[in-house]
């Protein structure tokens, strides 16, 4: 039954796509070749189809008795209309070792494949947070704000499909569904190089990509990279219709794929910056060029706009969790953004000149595209043929987003267009392009079995790494499957037994959200895992529980406001503060409601440096710069000599100054200051409990391995939390109510 | 046709403008006021807390019921614990006395035995809450026994004494932090 189910969940989707691109393809006219056609039909539906999904999301209308009947009453108006015929069409029209050499590996790997995808998703990101956050639009109906995850503001154009696959087949059928593009995806590469006159090269492309273990692995898991190369290919391909008929109705495929594919992967924005070219270099005057061009950006923002609004609402910040410091939040704070930035674009620490091999062969880019692609600077002995120009261009442009990602999958939207390029130089060899085509194509298959990968790369690679048809057919059950093959599955389900909905759980480890429903709050995904986790350290690390203390002092000053400013060189870490005390002789000066409280940077957090409470702080959220400023308005004048600044001791190399304003200025105010270090507190566990508890998190889920865990264990009193669970060496601690 | 890229481009500039002016100045929030912090070791008989570590009941109090945050105790009631191995521990019991039971039988009186030995010994004379916070010697593991006579005879079920809301220790963390 759960089979039926998984298949009955992809089947609709793909059979759904595929009716509303044939539909929005009838409307517009336009009659497309044998090859690409279906192809083109799904790609060009998703992104109706996925707009559909996004809306009933908005307006929390998504269930599943709503989208069948409206894909039911798509799909059979198609039938009615379109009459597709079912009946399968091997004929290429090609040669039959042409034939051979696509129908072969497409079938043996796609049976791999099949096996792959329809086993229990556990895939590290589809297990986190692709159909983790589609699980919850399924709970929830639509989507709901979820400020404690930064992918939780990356677009999902893909995940929309996902999510209406989920609803008839779960998991499995959402990874199925990124399977039907892969499987698409040589379909697409040989209409793009018939197309261009290249045939040969693009069955030989078409393998290349298709086996490539990186894009397998990938392409069986409820990832994106694959769905997005296949979407950004249905672009180029509509491209290439409108290069030969430019008209506005072969423009809006086109634009529509451009958009969408955004959508899918932010990454695939340069491609928009591809097809502006593509039209502005068009053979036509330069006024239809231009006209065409706004109308390549309209239209392709239709599928993209949806996203940035709802970012925009829930955020903030339309294109969370990036570009904070152009969109400053409450929710991600800009050290973060950096960091992620700097762990994206450093994956190993691996150096560019390294990154052909790693991403080829040696695998610590996680997954490797094959020894084959190490022979692509070959693609450039054809730069002569406009067809390799043509794709090592679009390659190109894509690549632009490359630096900011190195890690191996963000190569495979340009992968096919690469591919292209090195499998028009190969079959363009005179005499034994077409043997030397077989030979790579045999090597690449063979190098790229599944099986076999594992006796020639390195091990723990990111790659499908088994092949249990039983598992596929659910006659391993699923959960027994999950417990060999995932710890964290486990770990999960303790979330579901005893954590009640809406209380959050603090887990520096831990990001299943596949399968459970609760809110987790990691070290990394938002603000407030940042300010948690920094909380969490403090009664363990003498750095952030001891409390350094500058009491500055100086000429009795009367003013309206004070800033205290940053005077030191930029810094690596945040600028902290705890308490602010200002006082005028021995009086300290009784905060008024009237003070209005803010900063230079992270402003919403400036409260609670003004809450009479050593635990908790405010931070700048980006490193530290010169000029950078916590500040008061007394909204009266105020007079005062001795300002105290509390502030954890790892703040103590920062130089701190005041400033008053002076007209439109503010002038920095000569201050000496007595530094005071002071040990922690005998009972700060207890008050990072209440700190935790006044965030909102009501559990911890850890093992022992963690650091600071074993404290936790041992002061379980102090710390106020009794263990209640469990699970593959994690611990899940309850955080009793402060009393 | 035209006015897509019109309603776009002053969309995402009108977007900036709206971020950039957003409230960012806030009035102090309300102040803590200083107290004192306390570890604590207590069985407490709300459903949904769990015990802390080593802790249990032994005998002596009636299952938990969804939405009352006592349970019935019987006597002999006893408890187990796990402290850690310092010194300053408190005893806390928090009890309710029951009108009814008070009614039909007059006064009662709380043994509290630790470790075997009495602690101390008091009259309840009063319906309704009594906290006891008692300072002791618990060692690592101490045992305690919660002894109330009289108690009201129930037809189906042990005798009902008194209702028990919390029952365990506490320490304030104070001085050097270790």
């Amino acid at each position: 039954m759960t089979v039926l189910r998984i298949l009955l969940g992809v089947s609709f989707v793909t059979i759904f796509c595929t009716a509303a691109g044939e539909f929005l393809l009838r409307a517009l006219q336009l009659q497309l070749e044998p090859t690409g056609r279906r192809f083109a039909h799904f790609t060009l539906g998703a992104v109706l189809v996925s707009t559909f999904v996004f809306l009933l999301c908005a307006t929390h209308q998504f269930r599943a008795a709503l989208i069948l009947p409206a894909g039911a009453l798509t799909i059979a108006a198609w039938v009615r209309t379109c009459k597709p015929t079912f009946r399968p069409n091997f004929n290429l029209h090609l040669p039959p070792l042409w034939q051979a050499l696509f129908w072969l590996p497409w079938t043996i790997f796609g049976l791999a494949y099949l096996i792959a995808a329809m086993a229990p998703e556990t895939s590290p990101d589809g297990t986190g947070y692709h159909l983790g956050l589609v699980y919850r639009y399924y709970e929830h109906h639509g989507f709901y704000t979820l400020t404690t995850n930064m992918f939780a503001g990356l677009y999902q154009g893909l995940e929309m499909l996902f999510l209406a696959a989920f609803a008839i087949g779960k998991h499995s059928a959402a990874a199925l569904v990124h399977l039907v593009f892969l499987l698409l995806a040589p379909f697409g590469i040989l209409a793009i190089a018939k197309r261009m006159d290249e045939p040969k090269a693009g069955v030989l492309a078409a393998m290349l990509f298709y086996l490539s273990p990186v894009v397998a692995k990938d392409g069986t898991s409820a990832y994106i990279d694959t769905g997005t190369a296949v979407i950004l290919l249905a672009a180029f391909f509509f491209l290439q219709t409108w290069a030969t008929n430019p008209s506005l109705k072969t423009l809006i495929p086109a634009a529509l794929l451009t958009g969408f594919a955004v959508a899918c992967k932010l990454t695939a924005a340069s491609f928009v910056l591809y097809a502006v070219f593509a039209v502005l270099t068009a053979t036509l005057p330069w006024r239809a060029r231009l006209r065409q061009t706004l109308q390549l950006l309209a239209f392709s923002s239709l599928p993209l706009l949806p996203w940035l609004v709802k970012d925009y609402l829930q955020f903030q910040n339309p294109f969370f969790p990036v570009l904070n410091r152009f969109f400053p939040n409450p929710f991600m704070y800009q050290l973060v953004e950096d960091e992620m930035r700097r762990i994206m674009a450093h994956v190993s620490d691996v150096p560019w000149s390294r990154l052909p091999w790693e991403a080829t062969t040696g695998g610590q880019l996680a997954g490797i595209l094959g020894p084959i692609f190490l022979a692509l600077p070959l693609g450039l002995l054809a730069l002569h043929r406009r067809s390799t120009r043509q794709a090592l261009c679009a390659s190109a442009f894509i690549l632009l987003t490359y630096p900011s990602s190195i890690g191996t999958r963000f190569l495979i939207p340009a992968l096919p267009f690469l591919a292209l390029a090195l499998s028009i130089a190969i079959t363009r060899i005179p005499a034994i392009g077409t043997t030397l085509a077989t030979l790579a194509l045999t090597a690449h298959a063979l190098l790229s079995w599944p099986p076999w990968l594992e006796k020639w790369s390195g091990h723990y690679q990111w790659r499908i790494d088994t092949l249990e048809w039983r598992s596929a057919l659910r006659l391993t059950p699923e959960t027994e499957f999950m417990r060999i093959h995932w710890p964290d599955y486990q770990r999960g389900l303790l979330l579901d037994q005893f954590v009640a909905p809406g209380e959050r759980v603090f887990s520096p480890n831990m990001g299943q959200m596949a399968y459970q429903r609760r809110e987790l709050i990691g070290t990394s995904d938002s603000a407030l895992g940042r300010h948690v986790f920094l909380t969490y350290l403090m009664p363990f690390s003498p750095q952030l529980g001891n409390t350094w203390t500058r009491d500055f002092h100086f000429s009795a000053t009367t003013t309206r406001a004070v800033r205290l400013t940053a005077t030191t060189a930029p810094l690596d870490s945040d600028m902290r503060i705890s308490e602010v005390r200002f006082y005028d002789g021995d009086h300290e000066i009784p905060r008024q409601p009237g003070w209005r409280l803010t900063a230079s940077a992270n402003p919403w957090d400036a409260p609670l440096a003004f809450d009479n409470l050593a635990s908790s702080w405010w931070t700048s959220g980006d490193h530290t710069k010169p000029g950078m400023w916590l500040g008061v308005d007394f909204g009266e004048p105020t007079r005062l000599d001795r300002i105290v600044l509390h502030q954890q001791t790892d703040q103590r190399w920062m130089s701190i100054q005041p400033a008053f304003p002076s007209g439109d200025q503010w002038k920095l105010h000569p201050a000496r200051y007595t530094p005071l270090e002071t040990p922690r507190r005998a009972s700060l566990r207890m008050e990072t409990h209440h700190e935790l508890w006044r965030l909102g998190i009501r559990w911890i889920l850890m093992p022992d391995s963690q650091y600071g865990a074993p404290d936790v264990r041992d002061h379980a009193a102090e710390w106020g939390v009794a263990q209640v669970g469990m699970a593959n060496d994690f611990r899940l601690w309850k955080l009793l109510p402060p009393e | 046709m035209r006015t897509w890229p019109s309603i776009l481009s002053t969309l995402l500039p009108a977007l900036v403008l709206i971020g950039c002016q957003r409230e960012t100045a806030f009035p102090p929030p309300p102040q803590a006021t200083p107290k004192p912090y306390f570890a604590r070791v207590m069985l407490d008989m709300t459903p949904g807390i769990p015990p802390p570590f080593g802790a249990a009941i032994l005998a002596g109090v009636e299952p938990p019921a969804p939405g009352l945050n006592w349970r019935w105790l019987s006597s002999p009631a006893s408890f187990s614990f796990e402290l850690e191995d310092r010194v300053d521990w408190q005893l806390d019991i928090h009890l309710v006395v029951v009108d009814k039971v008070q009614q039909q039988l007059g006064h009662q009186r709380l043994i509290v035995n630790l470790n075997g030995k009495t602690l101390i010994t008091q009259t309840l004379d009063k319906s309704g809450p009594v906290v006891l916070t008692l300072p002791a010697q618990p060692g690592p593991k101490p045992t305690l026994e919660l002894q109330i006579e009289p108690c009201l005879p129930e037809p189906h079920s042990p005798p009902y004494c008194v209702l028990i809301q919390k029952v365990g220790w506490l320490r304030e963390l104070k001085g050097e932090y270790k």
